[in-house]
């Protein structure tokens, strides 16, 4: 069960870099884009470990408190860094 | 033209060596910085030795009495008839000191009520049931069979015997302290423990005199202990977290017992390994000396707010052996104690004192050289305390007594400590933030802790839980 969402996060982290290298080609990047997406990264990353680990121990509290308070967060920042430093940066 | 476009395209590789540079060293400086503070955290996480013994202890500390202990004293009929003004001194119907007209609890019918139990499960009440009962009782049979009474304090028991007539009489010939060291913790791997250290004897930590509650008798290190100890083999065994989670209803208790028994078989086939190497050696459970003592001592965790020791990655949720031994090791083979930053967390959190339900943890902020629980300068009533060490001092009397209520011995203070997770990566990335962060983060962290649903007592979804856990995820 561990081992499926560490192989699972792993390949999310090799999608996320092949998206991340077509942004940096797509739009042009400033520091405050990549602050944005690397920290929406990090709480998508923690937001599955976390949830994952709680419902696979049994701690289904747990993990809904996993998917709100790092899930909701990761959504919001990708989508803020989209809105405010992506998309007005077009190439 | 040619010229203007290799210019061009001279421009464009600049440019990209210059990303690449940058990259490069934005990637370089990342890295270092991520494994420098890696470093930093794995040394807190694996605890900053510490030169002495990390606790203040006061000139004034005297050893301990085994006729002061609970257990021992709740025990013996012989130390309840000699002592009848501490079977007057704890309200049977409050919490506390008694008071005139309050009726008082007998130590000695408590422990009848608490032994006698299992007889009067309810199968009708969640965690009380015969299946409950069925299981504890199950979980001390081992223990009962190999050293009957070693939970009580009773010496000299099955595989924690004093004899030492099979000591094999050529030693076996070690290269050094560090091969003896090796052999020890490895042998300890195979015994089944999860945690092994070794330091010196302390003698500040052994009973004196001990007592034998069978035979109403004192006995002394000198005159009837076989030999002279050199060093102590301390080992943790873990308890079912399911089951803990359950507490204070009996499959928490069954986890317990089961965790005695498990020491039996460490502690008594430690002590068997080592005679059988031609050293000395004396297993040990709750017998002989403080086991949290010891085990703070050979760097194994630290002591908590609930009294109990915290063991990183495991929390209060072990039960401690240990091995007396004469064999001998360098000073620096040593295991040395080490601060995780558990106690400080313990100064902010309280989630143990909330969740007792015999109120018989301290609440105080910061620990204190002697107890300050109230009747605590009544030496009537605060007969079992020891005082000379800065810690939390709780009231037992208040704790055993829930036990006799309950049926069961309870560890609620170990099911709701935010220190007792099963090993997920996510608890470890807590515990590891917990050791190098202060004051309003670990009220914080207690407070997340609820939020996200953990350390909850008398659940009864918990038994539920509990009673399927063999049935599902890997464990089938």
């Amino acid at each position: 069960m561990m081992g499926l969402m560490w192989y699972l996060l792993g390949m999310v982290t090799t999608g996320a870099i092949w998206g991340y290298v077509y942004l940096q080609r797509r739009y042009n990047l400033n520091w405050k884009a990549n602050l944005g997406l690397f920290f929406a990264f990090a709480f998508a990353w923690i937001c599955i470990g976390w949830s994952w680990g709680s419902f696979a121990e049994g701690e289904p509290q747990s993990g809904a408190m996993g998917l709100l308070n790092f899930g909701l967060p990761a959504l919001i920042l990708a989508l803020f860094t989209w809105r405010k430093f992506i998309q007005p940066e077009s190439k | 033209m040619k010229e203007q476009e290799k210019e061009k395209d001279e421009q464009v590789i600049d440019q990209h060596r210059r990303q690449l540079l940058k990259l490069s060293a934005g990637t370089i400086a990342g890295v270092g910085a991520v494994a420098g503070a890696g470093s930093w955290i794995k040394h807190r996480v694996e605890g900053v030795e510490q030169d002495g013994y990390p606790v203040e202890i006061s000139p004034s500390f005297k050893r301990k009495d085994q006729r002061d202990v609970l257990l021992t004293f709740a025990g013996s009929k012989a130390l309840g008839e000699k002592h009848p003004e501490r079977n007057l001194s704890l309200s049977n119907d409050a919490d506390g000191p008694a008071k005139s007209g309050e009726k008082s609890f007998n130590f000695q019918k408590g422990i009848y009520q608490f032994a006698t139990a299992h007889t009067r499960a309810d199968n009708n009440k969640v965690g009380y049931t015969q299946l409950d009962y069925a299981l504890e009782q199950a979980c001390w049979h081992g223990m009962n069979i190999l050293a009957p009474l070693e939970s009580m304090g009773v010496p000299n028991q099955g595989t924690f015997g004093w004899d030492q007539s099979e000591v094999k009489k050529e030693k076996y010939p070690f290269k050094d302290s560090v091969e003896i060291l090796s052999a020890i913790k490895t042998a300890a791997k195979t015994f089944g423990a999860v945690r092994v250290g070794i330091c010196k004897r302390d003698k500040r930590w052994d009973y004196d005199p001990l007592y034998d509650l069978t035979q109403e008798k004192t006995l002394t290190w000198e005159e009837d202990f076989p030999f002279e100890p050199k060093s102590v083999i301390v080992m943790l065994t873990d308890m079912d977290y399911d089951a803990m989670a359950t507490a204070p209803m009996i499959p928490a208790s069954a986890t317990a017992a089961m965790g005695y028994t498990q020491n039996t078989i460490q502690g008594g086939g430690m002590a068997k390994f080592l005679r059988e190497l031609g050293y000395m050696a004396v297993g040990s459970g709750n017998d002989l000396g403080s086991s949290v003592s010891y085990a703070i001592a050979a760097g194994l965790g630290e002591g908590a707010r609930n009294g109990a020791l915290i063991a990183p990655n495991l929390g209060p949720r072990v039960r401690i052996s240990k091995v007396y031994t004469n064999l001998e090791l360098d000073d620096a083979a040593y295991d040395k104690p080490r601060d995780f930053g558990i106690l400080t967390f313990c100064e902010n959190c309280k989630r143990c004192a909330e969740s007792c339900p015999g109120n018989a943890i301290s609440m105080d902020d910061k620990p204190s050289m002697s107890s300050t629980f109230a009747g605590s300068d009544d030496p009537d009533y605060n007969w079992q305390g020891q005082p000379g060490m800065r810690k939390f001092h709780n009231d037992a009397k208040k704790c055993f007594k829930f036990w006799c209520d309950n049926g069961g011995d309870c560890g609620a203070c170990i099911a709701s400590c935010p220190w007792n997770k099963p090993d997920f990566w996510h608890h470890r990335l807590i515990d590891a933030s917990n050791t190098f962060t202060a004051g309003p983060v670990h009220t914080m962290m207690k407070q997340a802790d609820i939020l996200f649903g953990y350390g909850n007592t008398n659940d009864e979804k918990a038994v539920e839980k509990f009673w399927r856990s063999g049935f599902s995820g890997d464990f089938t």
